[in-house]
């Protein structure tokens, strides 16, 4: 990659990160929170993603 | 009207009203996924270099930062979206002929494709049908974002492949997380516009392509 590209990249990350912060600070701070079962029902399908990207991972190892 | 009737009255609009906030967006997502394979397809074709690639990629930052907020409400933003979802596609165009040059690329892509659609319909689906209000998620994805942000940043200069592969197995769970937030929000309120809503949804099919793609070349042991 040039570096043109690598500074433009990095300046639009940049500016996605200076955006993004306030809106995380202000969910963290003012979001509501989740009970102990709430988290469990959201682990729990990223708990098969994960076990199902291993999956395409051993299928595409295998070829 | 009876009492009994006065109070269901408003549920059912509520009900009614999300109902068709989901048809649309689902509606709409699936025509933009159709016409970003259109544009990506065009941009191989055409042979676009890196650099368009980034401009185009760029048009759509501006397009979804500047222009989507004024005209969400009217029938232009349906253009926009478009405009968005079109330019995208178009900056995959250096991305997938870079992969599909791979030996076994094509199988790589189809694999990445097929395995986004497949958690991105489960993760839905299972959002949809719970109807579940996975909102206390946000704040925990939002910093994981910032973080990831910050360490692709890093990663641009630093070129560490380690560190390339962290980051694609931290985005595609951070995006995966994001389908069950944005989907609840849909769901329970929390958007009620289906170009927004659609956008966001397109998003995290995008950014969890991109990055399972280069999850299962890194892995199979192509060039990265």
């Amino acid at each position: 990659m040039d570096m043109w590209m690598k500074i433009a990249l990095a300046v639009v990350l940049g500016i996605m990160v200076m955006r993004l912060w306030p809106a995380a600070m202000h969910m963290l701070k003012h979001g509501p929170e989740g009970s102990n079962e709430d988290w469990r029902a959201a682990l729990l399908p990223i708990a098969a993603v994960v076990g199902f990207i291993i999956l395409l991972i051993l299928m595409v190892r295998g070829n | 009207m009876n009492t009994f009737d006065r109070v269901l009255a408003p549920q059912q609009d509520a009900i009614i009203a999300t109902n068709k906030l989901i048809r649309n967006t689902y509606m709409l997502l699936s025509m933009t996924l159709l016409f970003s394979v259109v544009t990506a397809g065009a941009g191989m074709a055409i042979g676009i270099s890196p650099g368009m690639s980034m401009i185009a990629s760029l048009g759509a930052i501006g397009l979804l930062w500047l222009v989507l907020p004024r005209t969400e409400n009217s029938a232009a933003g349906l253009v926009v979206v478009f405009g968005i979802t079109g330019l995208l596609g178009l900056g995959l165009g250096p991305l997938l002929t870079h992969y599909l040059a791979i030996p076994g690329g094509g199988k790589l892509v189809a694999t990445a494709l097929g395995g986004t659609g497949v958690i991105f319909l489960g993760l839905s689906g299972y959002a949809l049908t719970t109807r579940r209000d996975f909102s206390f998620m946000g704040g925990f994805l939002f910093v994981g974002m910032v973080v990831a942000l910050v360490a692709m940043i890093a990663n641009i200069f630093l070129d560490i492949p380690a560190l390339s592969l962290a980051i694609s197995g931290v985005i595609v769970l951070l995006m995966s997380a994001m389908i069950l937030f944005d989907t609840s929000r849909i769901v329970n309120g929390g958007e009620t516009n289906y170009l927004r809503a659609t956008v966001s949804l397109y998003l995290d099919f995008y950014n969890l392509f991109i990055h399972l793609l280069s999850l299962l070349t890194a892995f199979a042991g192509g060039d990265d």
